[in-house]
């Protein structure tokens, strides 16, 4: 090859990349172009993101605003917040932990909007204070690997059995805001007997939600003691050869709030946004996903229609326990 | 004198503008850490046992792995300098491979094989193999060891090219026996390279993040540079902790920094190569030699590779191996213009071309004005200085620095959350090995090639395009090709300081493990290193090309 | 047909003084050699003519026009100067064929034609029209100067600058070179100034030559003047081996001969102390009263007395 040959064939290779970014950047967003408003709202969402991809381009060829994404789990969501405390960017929030919705209402920082929508979702779901939108819901079970000679875990003790020993682990509270609501609640309830048990078979803090649902399907682990329950009913759907049981005893049935902040400079379009997330066309691409509309009037399991036993939650309480139980719960399960 | 003026006037606001870039997030941590918060909890918060342990984790991982890589890189350096085996051009490059490899997803393969139900116990499921004993701090040392040994192996294989051969002879013939030249001459004589890989192995590790952050997450072996990103992400917070832990790690990485330089300034002995090594010939020794470097070749490369590339293409990940469980639609998916992954791909080679051109450009001014004996000494000591000094600061400190910097300090620029904020970090994080590139260049660029220049031609624009440039190019393209390779897998400042609504390969595949689909990423995972591997050669071969003459 | 003209002309570097205040005129049509020990400021002064440095004070005048003018603020650049230079280590540009290296400045100034034509003839000059094609690292040194050279007197220049050029040469190449660029230079009318620390190259090579020291001429005269009629101890010794006769007076070691071969000359006596086999002579190191003289014969002479003669009309005195 020639030196002018390579010239030209790097040039063309930057100019193939450039023309990629200018497409993906705009090619994309068509529809938007058909109703141009020059406003661009920011939404932080801990959702499934194919679930949230696919909302904001609905909101986005529906209404022409367009529509800037950060996806992260709460904590890094809540982190962002923090760090741009003296210079706001979001506008919207749509987080996976109830309690962090309820601890950034009580700092006073939500906008109150009174949303024709509230009137549909589930009683359990509603705020009277308009200001945390439960759009979804997810709920936490136990997710076990399909294998023989392993029993099917129907309640939080069957996995002090000795089949699972070593071989259960827990979402990390720190990375997935549900598992911090389930194990906050369920310690409200039944104190820390279950963990400490579970602590003598074995059982280990893991990562975020998937992480430990990876390490069921890649069979490192037999169990997942609290992961949310939508991700390992799409995995079933796909095939994988796991399972997934909501306890008889009851579960925390975790509502996603969705939020605005006082902050924003955006209000009109964060309340289209609020609207949309409520409209049939969401609350029907929810239910796709396998998580709990907030307009479901009944709570069932989507593998078989069975109901689901909800913990009835008190969520301002629930903030205040918060601390102290989520340090019980790592001593518990970090120190022997 | 009227033209050195305006030079002054215009490298004093750049040096000093770089000081605030470069050295001012620092300044911030700093002084965040020490005027934030009380002494007494100051002291309390850095006794706290979350503290020790991280900082204890970080000392045991980087003493150990700088045993790992001088075992490991020892031997390799001299089977690469004095056996057959040093002819074999790609076998020099094969062995750089694990160090090209993003060390999130080197882990991960490890993961994958290891682990119960993983590669192994599928491929032997009645060898009953449990491999608990990998699952440890030591198996973390081990893979840190492996993904790192490359580094080691450059600066021992060019001490020991340059190790001048008569030092021993002069022995021999003077009677001294094979133990004492050992321990009298090539000991004392190579503890200065030693030296120099220890300190730079040691910074590497204690900055690392990708290995922690995912094989050190499976065993729960927190270090300094987890704990930080935990502090700042994870719900809830702990930012001051962070802040505090990163302080820690800034000074530790600093001292280390510090004497490195000491060593480089002050070089014992001066290795200069004079003489080809000596070549053991004897098959006993190629055999030996071929075993050791085919052993370690299928640990550090084999492996991991083995095993992201079956997760790649796996259609259901917990059927594993078996017939019709085989699927290229995740990499199909990535050929899909509107999907994420490829979204991701084209941000950041994007993202990269862009920092890697402005990393270049200043380079070029910093190994220029650090070199100029035109400019005031102050312009040029602090110029080299800034060249240097990103080395010893971790990823995520400068990450973290650049947040304090920009959320609370310069809030008013508004600029925090945007993109610069990004480019500037990773602008500074490569800047070091651009300007090391460049400098020599520079240097080597010699004097009486610009002047007969200067003396046939008047147009200078000929002179740079035509003489200077090409002359340069190597170098250019070298440092271009590194800064944008590093940029394009950058992990940790990515996912402090990417802003919203847009995503990294990097940031997609550690994602991708937490939120997202696997597969999805273990296959991104192998085009990303497979998109490395083909720049890595298009650049040799450009370099070939252009220092190998047409014959007429 | 370039005659240089320095006028008061200095250059310091910050408070170092490296060349004072310096006034030379170089002849124009001759090759001129700058000669002096290292340090002694000979190669600024060719900088400072070629552009590539810039005075600090004084005039340089190219054939009465100003090339330089520190009062006028007068200071041309290097190119426009119309003249060429060979460096010590060649300065070919690596990047670049022979060829390219000997067209780079021709290029956008002659036709195609012409400066195929050019180079061909400069390539000619020097004996090198087959290496047009190969790259400056595939040559010899001796080649790679010749390539140098080629490049410096295809832009038809009326001034060579020659900067250490065949330092970095053998022995025997320097001299064949020195032979080649002396019939180049002649030949072509061109005005040379070479810039050199070896004294048999500056005496073999130029027709004027001009000693250096600290930045001041020590002596400028022909290559005979300087050998045979220094005007100090400085370039007496600077020049080759003396026998001191006294204080002010010395002879070259060629004229002093054994007294037996020339009986009509002044005589001495000595001591011969040892006598080394040089290959075409022997060197002999003799105790003449308080001195040491250097006395050349044709066979070994044996320890012990020996008278010398010498040819009065050689006798130096400074």
């Amino acid at each position: 090859m020639s030196k002018t040959a390579v010239t030209t064939l790097t040039l063309l290779g930057a100019l193939a990349i450039g023309a990629g970014i200018y497409a993906a950047n705009y090619q994309h967003r068509p529809a938007a172009s058909s109703k141009p408003s020059g406003q661009t709202l920011t939404v932080y969402t801990a959702g499934p993101k194919p679930l949230s991809d696919k909302i904001v381009s609905g909101f986005e060829d529906q209404t022409g605003i367009k529509v800037k994404i950060f996806d992260g789990t709460t904590g890094k969501i809540l982190s962002k917040l923090k760090a741009e405390n003296q210079n706001p960017q979001a506008d919207v929030l749509v987080l996976a932990s109830m309690a962090a919705g309820v601890d950034l209402q009580s700092q006073g920082k939500l906008l109150t909007y009174d949303a024709k929508g509230v009137a549909k979702l589930n009683p359990r779901f509603k705020d009277p204070n308009h200001q945390l939108f439960n759009y979804s819901a997810s709920a936490v079970g136990i997710t076990y690997r399909k294998q023989a000679g392993l029993p099917v875990p129907e309640d939080w003790d069957d996995l002090n059995q000795s089949a699972y020993r070593n071989a259960v682990t827990i979402p990390d509270p720190k990375s997935s805001g549900s598992s911090l609501d389930f194990i906050n609640v369920y310690q409200q309830k039944h104190g820390t007997t279950l963990f400490k048990k579970l602590k003598q078979n074995g059982a280990d803090i893991g990562g975020a939600n998937k992480e430990v649902l990876d390490a069921v399907v890649t069979g490192q682990k037999k169990a997942v003691l609290g992961g949310v329950d939508y991700m390992s009913i799409s995995a079933i759907k796909k095939g994988e050869k796991i399972g997934f049981s909501y306890p008889d005893s009851g579960t925390l049935v975790n509502p996603r709030p969705a939020m605005i902040l006082k902050s924003s400079e955006h209000q009109k379009a964060a309340k289209q946004f609020i609207d949309y997330l409520l409209s049939n066309k969401v609350q029907a691409q929810i239910k796709a996903k396998y998580l709990i509309p907030g307009t479901a009037q009944k709570l069932v399991n989507p593998l078989n229609n069975d109901t689901i036993n909800a913990y009835q939650v008190d969520w301002s309480t629930a903030n205040q326990t918060l601390t102290k139980n989520l340090s019980r719960f790592n001593q518990v399960l970090t120190h022997a | 004198m009227r033209k050195r003026h305006v030079q002054t006037r215009l490298a004093a606001p750049l040096t000093i503008l770089l000081a605030i870039l470069i050295a001012g997030p620092l300044v911030a941590l700093l002084s965040q850490t020490l005027f934030g918060s009380r002494p007494s909890a100051l002291w309390q918060q850095l006794i706290a046992p979350a503290t020790l342990t991280s900082l204890r984790h970080s000392l045991l991982l980087g003493a150990g792995t700088i045993i790992g890589t001088t075992v490991i890189a020892t031997p390799l350096a001299w089977i690469m300098t004095h056996t057959r085996l040093r002819a074999y051009r790609w076998l020099h490059w094969l062995l750089l491979v694990p160090f090209m490899t993003p060390p999130y997803i080197n882990a991960m393969g490890w993961i994958y094989f290891f682990q119960p139900h993983g590669l192994v116990q599928q491929l032997l499921p009645r060898a009953d193999l449990t491999f608990k004993w990998l699952f440890s701090p030591f198996g973390m040392i081990l893979i840190m060891s492996l993904h790192l040994y490359p580094v080691a192996y450059l600066l021992l294989k060019t001490a020991l090219t340059q190790f001048n051969q008569r030092w021993l002879d002069a022995a021999t013939v003077h009677g001294v026996p094979f133990k004492r030249q050992l321990s009298k001459i090539m000991l004392p004589i190579l503890l200065v390279p030693y030296l120099a890989v220890w300190v730079l192995v040691f910074t590497k590790t204690l900055a690392e993040f990708g290995t922690p952050a995912t094989f050190g997450r499976n065993i729960h072996f927190d270090v300094l540079t987890t704990t930080i990103q935990r502090d700042l992400s994870q719900w809830p917070l702990a930012f001051k902790n962070g802040v505090l832990t990163g302080s820690v790690l800034l000074v530790i990485a600093l001292s280390a920094w510090l004497i490195q330089q000491r060593f480089l300034a002050h070089p014992v002995v001066q290795l200069t190569a004079n003489q080809a090594p000596i070549l053991y010939w004897r098959h006993g020794v190629t055999g030996w030699a071929g075993g050791f470097t085919a052993l370690l070749l299928s640990a550090a490369v084999g492996i991991p590779y083995v095993s992201i590339i079956t997760q790649s293409l796996f259609k259901q990940r917990s059927a594993g191996i078996a017939a019709g469980n085989w699927t290229f639609s995740h990499y199909l998916e990535l050929l899909r213009f509107d999907s994420p992954a490829f979204h991701a791909l084209i941000t950041t080679f994007g993202l990269a071309i862009a920092i890697s051109i402005l990393n270049l450009v200043l380079a070029v001014l910093i190994s220029a004005g650090s070199l100029s004996q035109r400019l005031p000494r102050w312009i040029s000591q602090t110029l080299k200085t800034l060249g240097a000094l990103p080395l010893a600061i971790p990823n995520v400190v400068l990450a973290l620095s650049l947040m304090i910097l920009f959320s609370q300090w310069l809030a008013f620029t508004k600029l925090y959350g945007s993109l610069l904020v990004l480019m500037i970090a990773d602008i500074t994080l490569f800047l070091p090995t651009s300007v090391q590139y460049i400098t020599t260049a520079l240097q080597e660029l010699d004097q009486s090639l610009v002047a007969s220049a200067r003396v046939f031609e008047a147009n200078p624009w000929r002179i740079l395009t035509k003489i200077i440039l090409p002359i340069l190019a190597p170098a250019l393209t070298n440092s271009f090709a590194m800064a944008f390779i590093a940029t394009s897998r950058e992990l940790v400042v990515a996912l402090l300081l990417l802003p919203s609504g847009m995503t990294t390969i990097s940031s997609f595949i550690f994602q991708s493990f937490e939120q997202g689909d696997a597969s999805q990423g273990m296959a991104l995972a192998v085009v990303t290193v497979a998109i490395t591997f083909v720049i890595i050669q298009l650049t040799g071969q450009l370099l070939t090309k252009e220092s190998t003459p047409r014959q007429a | 047909m370039v005659a240089i003209q320095l006028t008061r002309l200095s250059k310091h570097y910050q408070e170092q003084v490296v060349i004072p205040a310096l006034d030379l005129t170089i002849p124009d049509r001759q090759i001129t050699a700058l000669i002096g020990p290292s340090g002694s400021g000979k190669s600024t002064i060719l900088n400072m003519i070629a552009g590539l440095t810039v005075p600090s004070s004084g005039q340089i005048l190219f054939d009465d026009h100003p090339v330089f003018d520190q009062q006028r603020g007068t200071s041309m650049p290097p190119a426009k100067r119309h003249l060429a230079m060979v460096f010590q280590d060649f300065a070919l540009w690596p990047h670049m064929t022979v060829a390219g290296n000997v067209s780079f400045a021709l290029a956008p100034k002659l036709s195609k034609s012409e400066l195929t034509h050019r180079v061909d003839w400069a390539l000619s000059q020097v004996g090198l029209t087959d290496l047009r094609d190969r790259y400056p690292r595939e040559l010899s040194g001796g080649q790679q100067q010749r390539v140098a050279l080629a490049r410096a007197i295809a832009v038809k220049p009326k001034l060579i600058l020659f900067d250490e050029a065949l330092s970095a040469l053998d022995p025997q190449l320097r001299a064949s070179l020195q032979i080649e660029i002396s019939r180049l230079i002649h030949q072509n009318q061109l005005t040379a100034l070479f810039v050199t620390h070896d004294r048999q190259e500056a005496l073999r090579i130029a027709d004027h030559v001009v000693l250096i020291r600290d930045g001041r001429v020590v002596q400028a005269g022909s290559p005979t003047t300087l050998y045979q009629r220094p005007v100090n101890a400085f370039a007496a010794k600077f020049f080759g081996p003396l026998n001191q006769l006294d204080g002010h007076t010395a002879i070259r070691p060629e004229h002093v001969h054994l007294a037996t071969h020339h009986p009509e000359q002044p005589k001495t006596h000595g001591q011969v102390q040892s006598s080394t086999f040089l290959g075409d002579h022997f060197d002999n190191l003799i105790d003449v009263a308080d001195q040491q003289w250097h006395v050349s014969s044709a066979s070994a002479l044996p320890a012990g007395p020996v008278t010398l003669s010498f040819d009065p009309q050689y006798l130096i005195h400074y």
